[in-house]
């Protein structure tokens, strides 16, 4: 198991609103169903086909057809380049915030003089 | 240094983002009730089948009650463990190695339990003795399921 923190890294491609909410539905479960991924993160069939296309080009999303039945299903999985892009992307947002938060303290304490 | 420009309240409303997606497909955290109601379930359906082999068989009526009995409490903890671990449309984690070990270490002693009462009292001790045994065991993983599942 890997305990150490990833390197803080912003990641424009998985910064973008929808393609982060999938990407970080997807971190919190080890494959989840198409239409699943939808219902939950709010997208369109559409949207989310683009979205998938886009992540699986880079690698970050792997794409499983099966059938449950006779019933073709589609399975989204975060692979282990996502999951790692993901933790570094997030680690950067973290400390964008916290430099920000640490900025303003110091400002509370030291306004700047005239 | 990468060359970007996010403003720290985009940063924390993604973040924000990120955490909720990321909830949404995290196993739901366990019920209290559901540890001891599916343990009690399990240990009362083989208990009840256990009491039916023991009824000599003039007493069929009496017997095929708790066995029916029996069927209803094991049918409500399969149905009862569906409902509260089964997530449509998501596989949760996929199994580490070696996380059937505990599982295994927790049942063990209670088959093994149960089969030399079968050897000393034939089905009906094996039963009698499977159900509590098993049950606890079960109890036991449950719980601490639950209360993993709590601390993450």
């Amino acid at each position: 198991m890997n305990a150490e923190p990833p390197a803080p890294a912003f990641d424009e491609l998985i910064h973008q609103p929808t393609r982060l909410t999938v990407v970080a539905f997807l971190s919190g479960c080890a494959e989840a169903e198409f239409r699943t991924v939808r219902e939950n993160c709010g997208v369109s069939e559409s949207a989310l086909s683009k979205v998938v296309s886009t992540l699986e080009a880079a690698s970050y999303v792997k794409v499983r057809r099966g059938y449950v039945g006779k019933r073709p299903r589609t399975w989204l999985r975060l692979s282990p380049e996502g999951r790692r892009a993901l933790a570094a992307h997030l680690a950067e947002l973290q400390r964008i915030a916290a430099t920000a938060t640490a900025l303003a303290a110091t400002l509370d304490h030291h306004p700047p003089q005239p | 240094m990468a060359v970007h420009h996010v403003d720290p309240a985009d940063a924390l409303a993604a973040l924000r983002t990120a955490r909720r997606a990321r909830a949404a497909a995290r196993p739901r955290p366990l019920p209290g009730w559901y540890p001891a109601t599916a343990a009690g379930l399990f240990a009362l359906g083989f208990v009840l089948f256990g009491l039916s082999v023991l009824l000599p068989e003039r007493l069929w009526l009496p017997a095929a009650g708790l066995q029916l009995a029996a069927a209803a409490a094991l049918i409500g903890h399969v149905v009862v463990s569906h409902r509260v671990e089964h997530r449509p449309g998501i596989v949760p984690a996929l199994p580490r190695p070696g996380a059937w070990f505990p599982a295994a270490a927790a049942h063990l002693p209670a088959l093994a339990v149960s089969g030399v009462l079968a050897l000393s009292y034939g089905p009906a001790g094996f039963l009698l003795a499977l159900g509590p045994t098993c049950g606890l065991a079960h109890l036991l993983l449950l719980r601490r399921k639950r209360a993993r599942a709590g601390a993450e």
